[in-house]
């Protein structure tokens, strides 16, 4: 076999192993409080809690808690059903000898929250039919727009899964960034068509070559900024965002070279573009 | 240096833009304090707003909430500056019962996220028009106003599939305060004074066809054989009265004429030959109409209390209006009043119409959905349940906002040592983080004249938008640079190139990001949107001048022959 068919396999593979966690995964998607309804009290604090005495003084209300370990700090976040008094809950702890004052609730009805994940999903598409009709306007060629949009999609499937497999529970605040990996994706596969369809002045090889400096360039300082924004940020819905965009852009980075240049590569030498 | 570069129109541009945002975020910004409630029984209450800024008092500049610490024991006429109007309140009693909140300082508004508070998201019971929201929406305005509780946002919002919700923001309030504000239907009363001049200490009282003596003693006075002292209220010809004050001069009573079930229905969607309800344009502005049902029983009342009332002529209108006017309350507040037109003294109408007007659609239009709102007691037109709720509470909002500025810092510092690394040149690397900062100015200015609320999603916007500017500036660097051997292409044939990337990147990120703008709810608009104007002003503004920029500065360094810049970076063979 070919190195370059060689080189193909690896993104196919991943792709495979990740379509089919997805498609067996017991329960299917884990949705957080935004997709599946509920109410989900988040409590930061320095020193982590005792969970097992929380969940036995919340037993009553069928609670299920998790904890998140920040850098300097722990996320506490403990789920009920959406009919069940906030208030109650937060008194139940407190009056129980816990102590916090830095805590955020969010609550949803589970019609909203159904609602709400259809109306992502469908945003999902809508995106990604409005990204491939403006790249199809720009090179086109159905072949080279198809090449371009293949690598954010494979990315964002890819990107779920992982997320699922690490056992991150897709929120609204997810489901942004995994939109936005299609913007930072894209900007990469853009430069390689662009240049390797357009920059004449240098050899072909050259034209791939330097489009991968770039490209690397700008995924290192992305990943470099992620990092930060993973590492320090308090917030949860810039962790998140951090994350996934994370994942998905060290994902991206496999699927733009072995998949979408290499496509691109096999293409170009068969058209014999100059 | 050179300076040929200031005066290039893309850089002119870009420095023009920044002077225009830093205006419009006015980071400096203003000194003053913001109303956050009113207590009912504050001498303030229904002069001002929460939210309303107070930067004056008693010669005073106010710019912390500690300066009205000297005024907590103060009585007597207090002169005070709110949103930027001289206003006079008679204080007779110690205590404002008015809390603040300092202002941001910048224009630049914080969402609930940041700052702590509640939003919930209500969904109507039933399949609702757009009016019926409008409705809903004053009516829970006009109960914030009655109550006095903190600066409330009261949005319609629509989702894709059409569907309509209403969302209510408080900063710095709870859950439990919405449910409270949901489910208060307020007491209506509407209130006719009337004056009864003395003649050598007595009067007359004329109720419809009766007429009741009415005799000043010092401390009290005796009306139809019963003495009366302040404030005591009464019954006569069926109908309730309160003597609020006299003198030896005359003394004033107040009719309560309708109460809320008087008040049959009140329309609110015009329907010829069945009801009135109408807003036109006149030549002075527009004009509101309404009618409004009574029962028969109220409507006597009424004609007896203006039948043998005085009327006087507007001098503006030159209309006549009865001498005393209709006080509208809610649970015992004055909301608002009205004017009796002269020719309605004494008749019994069940179904009069209310009219009122202003200059403006807009205030008209919401004068008549508020008084509409207040006639129905406050009664929300259609049931509203709470389907989705956030609360943060305010210490946590602070440490987002305080975390967030550090972490964009470091995320910063990242960027710059993994440029320094590849291009290993200041000025590669000062120029592209001038840029960055440029970006952020520019959005933030975009997003304080807009008056977006910045909340976590919005800064994870902003942040990915200034990302994908780092990008294009690599590209530009890197488009720059390819090539110099060959020398086929021209320093400003490769700029062209390099815009040509940026404007296909920057649409189809646009274009993934457009539908999310028509999520109303969560946190994906606020993102889309920061995202999208940084892009955009990435794409028109910064980053074409960017690459004037770097034209400029790597022009030197290509025609050096014998030392090209070199890319650094480890290539895979």
């Amino acid at each position: 076999m070919k190195k370059d068919t060689m080189q193909l396999l690896i993104p196919i593979i991943i792709l495979a192993m990740c379509v089919s966690y997805l498609l067996i995964q017991p329960g299917g998607l884990s949705l957080d409080v935004d997709f599946k309804g509920g109410t989900q009290i988040v409590i930061e604090s320095s020193q982590a809690f005792d969970t097992t005495s929380m969940e036995n003084i919340l037993k009553q209300y069928e609670v299920t808690i998790r904890v998140a370990k920040g850098l300097s700090s722990y996320s506490t976040m403990i789920d009920f059903d959406a009919s069940i008094d906030q208030t109650e809950v937060v008194n139940t702890l407190k009056e129980n000898g816990f102590v916090f004052e830095k805590y955020s609730v969010q609550s949803v009805s589970p019609i909203l929250s159904a609602s709400f994940f259809s109306q992502a999903i469908m945003v999902l598409i809508v995106s990604f039919v409005f990204m491939s009709l403006v790249i199809l306007y720009i090179f086109k060629s159905p072949v080279i727009s198809a090449y371009i949009a293949i690598s954010p999609a494979i990315s964002i499937i890819e990107t779920l899964a992982i997320t699922q497999m690490l056992g991150i529970k897709l929120s609204m605040a997810g489901f942004a960034a995994l939109i936005m990996i299609v913007g930072y994706s894209v900007d990469g596969d853009v430069i390689i068509a662009t240049r390797a369809l357009k920059r004449t002045d240098i050899t072909m090889n050259e034209r791939f070559k330097a489009s991968f400096k770039t490209s690397l360039t700008m995924q290192i300082t992305t990943i470099a900024a992620l990092t930060a924004l993973l590492i320090f940020s308090v917030s949860g819905v810039i962790t998140t965002i951090a994350i996934y965009l994370l994942i998905g852009l060290i994902l991206d980075l496999q699927n733009t070279w072995l998949l979408n240049a290499n496509l691109l590569r096999r293409y170009i030498d068969k058209k014999g573009v100059k | 240096m050179d300076l040929k570069i200031f005066k290039n129109w893309r850089i002119l541009l870009m420095v023009f833009c920044l002077i225009l945002a830093i205006i419009a975020i006015n980071p400096i910004g203003h000194t003053g304090v913001v109303i956050k409630s009113i207590d009912q029984d504050s001498p303030f209450y229904g002069k001002v707003l929460p939210g309303e800024k107070i930067n004056w008092a008693n010669e005073k500049t106010i710019s912390k909430i500690s300066d009205f610490d000297e005024f907590q024991n103060f009585t007597g006429v207090f002169r005070f500056m709110h949103n930027d109007k001289l206003d006079l309140v008679n204080i007779e009693t110690p205590g404002l019962g008015i809390r603040f909140v300092e202002k941001t300082g910048s224009n630049i508004q914080l969402g609930m996220d940041l700052v702590g508070g509640t939003r919930v998201l209500l969904e109507p019971t039933e399949n609702v028009t757009d009016e019926i929201i409008q409705q809903t929406k004053i009516a829970l305005e006009t109960r914030i106003n009655t109550y006095g509780l903190a600066e409330v946002i009261i949005q319609p919002i629509k989702d894709i599939n059409g569907k309509q919700y209403i969302q209510i923001e408080m900063a710095g309030g709870s859950r439990q305060e919405i449910e409270d504000l949901l489910s208060k239907q307020g007491k209506f009363e509407g209130r006719i004074p009337m004056v009864v001049a003395f003649e050598s200490g007595s009067g007359v009282l004329k109720i419809g066809g009766n007429e009741y003596s009415v005799i000043y003693h010092n401390t009290t006075i005796e009306l139809n054989n019963q003495y009366l002292s302040y404030n005591e209220t009464f019954k006569l010809n069926n109908i309730d009265f309160k003597l609020e004050n006299f003198t030896s001069k005359g003394a004033v009573f107040i009719s309560t004429v309708f109460r809320g079930d008087d008040i049959t229905s009140v329309c609110m969607q015009n329907n010829p030959g069945i009801c009135t309800s109408t807003l036109t344009q006149q030549s002075t502005g527009w004009q509101f109409m309404f009618q409004i049902f009574l029962t028969e029983k109220s409507a006597e009342k009424f004609a007896a209390i203006t039948q043998n009332m005085k009327s006087l002529v507007d001098p503006n209108s030159g209309e006549s209006y009865l001498e005393s006017r209709i006080y509208l309350y809610l649970d015992n507040n004055e909301i608002t009043n009205l004017g009796i037109a002269a020719d309605l003294a004494g008749k019994a109408l069940t179904q009069p119409v209310i009219t009122g007007g202003s200059k403006l659609k807009e205030d008209a239009l919401n004068e008549k959905l508020k008084l509409q709102s207040i006639l129905k007691s406050g009664a929300l037109p259609v049931g509203v349940k709470i389907i989705r709720a956030d609360d943060i509470s305010p210490s946590l909002g602070k440490e987002f906002a305080d975390s967030t500025i550090k972490t964009s810092i470091i995320a910063l510092l990242a960027v710059a040592i993994v440029i320094f690394l590849r291009y290993k040149k200041f000025k590669i690397l000062i120029p592209m983080m001038i840029w960055s900062v440029a970006e952020l100015i520019l959005t933030l200015g975009v997003a304080s004249s807009i008056h977006w609320t910045l909340d976590m999603a919005s800064i994870a916007g902003l942040i990915a938008a200034i990302g994908t500017g780092t990008n294009d500036q690599i590209m530009i660097i890197d488009e720059i640079m390819l090539g110099q051997k060959e020398k086929i292409y021209t320093l400003k044939q490769k700029v062209k190139k390099s815009f040509g990337i940026i404007f296909s990147a920057a649409a189809t990120i646009i274009a993934a990001m457009l539908p999310l703008f028509f999520v109303g709810i969560g946190v994906m608009k606020g993102f889309a949107i920061t995202t999208t104007i940084g892009i955009l002003i990435g794409v028109f503004i910064t980053r074409t001048a960017f690459a004037t920029v770097m034209e400029y500065v790597l022009e030197k360094e290509l025609n050096k022959p014998d030392k090209p810049i070199e890319n650094k970076t480890v290539v895979p063979k």
